[in-house]
């Protein structure tokens, strides 16, 4: 099985894969099926590296904790409770893996550190000022969520740059939907603040 | 202090609010300017949100390692994990076996012990005539050259457990018949 791409695998089970859900592939990667796990690899490694890359500015540190959140994912697999939804456990691995990462800087300082939302997409198709605009305002925003409470910067990358709902937000960190929608409006009048000169 | 409406605001820009709560929402936004700003603040940060996307500058190669990095833990803890299940399957199976052992050895049936009997001193002219173990141990001295005198020294030191004595004659002969309690064929 080593080496083979998601296509391969799809063409050999004929593309049952894509059309199981998350949970079903899961049941999958229970019993051993490699072919299942790249499958929920290819599905969800985006926005992990998004969410990590978030935390820790550099691209090698979100590929780590990408690494580090599926083979935890994959690891353990048999404590996923069958009846839960897939994203919202793996969401709270994630975070969890994010905190690790950043506390593991803070104890090496030698590594640069660089909290918050970090390198942002350049816009490759714009023209140079609306390049240096949008460079502009991503460096302010990363800086504005840099600045934010934990608590209050979870929920808002959670809705913000990942899109969860109110209630997925809320089974990912245990809290509840009532808190979610308080932390979000506290976190955006916090951001309105400070992003005055730009939005 | 701002109106108190904001925060439904925020999640009636996020589309989170029911039927109702929205309509309420919508009213409200007609005459307050404070939170109709608030909402197109709203309107105009989710329009950035695209400048939080992260480069896609993660080439196939590094996903497969990445990939096989993540698959090859999971090969660990697998390996780990039948590791222990196999300690506790042979843990489970060995405190059987012991139990089993145990409860084989105690209902074993127990074998006829034999008392302990120390005979200190025969006297010059006794000597053990006869030892029998059946249920019953019988020492019986036996005067060899005269009889009607006096017995010999006899000491028993230990009956055994479960033994006790029967009977004690002098004469020309001593008899001293350990019976197991309860046994009477050794009567």
């Amino acid at each position: 099985m080593r080496g083979r791409s998601v296509e391969e695998v799809n063409k050999e089970k004929g593309g049952a894969y894509q059309e199981m859900s998350d949970e079903a592939l899961v049941e999958r990667v229970r019993v051993g099926d490699e072919g299942a796990a790249r499958v929920l690899f290819e599905r969800h490694r985006g926005k992990v590296y998004a969410m990590a890359y978030s935390y820790l500015g550099d691209r090698e540190s979100a590929l780590d904790v990408v690494q580090e959140v599926f083979g935890k994912v994959f690891g353990a697999v048999w404590r996923f409770r069958s009846g839960a939804r897939f994203t919202t456990w793996l969401y709270r691995i994630a975070l969890n893996c994010c905190y690790d990462a950043l506390r593991r800087r803070r104890s090496h300082p030698e590594e640069p550190v660089e909290q918050g939302v970090s390198v942002l997409r350049g816009g490759d198709c714009e023209g140079p000022d609306a390049s240096a605009q949008r460079s502009e305002l991503s460096a302010a925003l990363r800086e504005a969520v840099a600045k934010l409470s934990p608590k209050l910067r979870d929920v808002f990358l959670l809705r913000f740059a990942e899109g969860l709902s109110y209630q997925e937000i809320a089974d990912t960190l245990r809290i509840n939907v009532g808190t979610v929608m308080s932390r979000l409006f506290y976190a955006r009048q916090a951001l309105r603040e400070m992003l005055s000169d730009f939005l | 202090m701002g109106c108190s409406w904001r925060i439904y605001v925020s999640a009636y820009a996020d589309g989170e609010l029911d039927d109702d709560k929205r309509r309420e929402v919508e009213e409200h936004l007609k005459f307050c300017e404070e939170c109709r700003e608030e909402f197109r603040f709203l309107e105009r940060l989710k329009a950035a949100r695209g400048v939080l996307d992260v480069a896609e500058d993660v080439g196939v190669e590094e996903w497969e390692r990445c990939f096989e990095g993540a698959w090859r833990k999971r090969v660990g803890v697998v390996f780990r994990r039948r590791l222990v299940l196999l300690g506790k399957w042979f843990g489970v199976v060995g405190a059987a076996a012991v139990v089993l052992i145990l409860i084989a050895f105690l209902s074993l049936p127990v074998e006829e012990s034999v008392p302990h009997l120390v005979i200190l001193d025969y006297g010059d002219r006794y000597m053990p005539l006869q030892v029998m173990m059946e249920g019953a141990t019988v020492i019986r001295l036996v005067d060899t050259e005269e009889k009607g005198v006096e017995g010999p020294s006899l000491e028993v030191l230990d009956y055994g457990g479960g033994y006790t004595p029967l009977q004690v004659m002098r004469g020309d002969v001593t008899i001293i018949r350990l019976v197991r309690e309860g046994n009477e064929e050794g009567r």
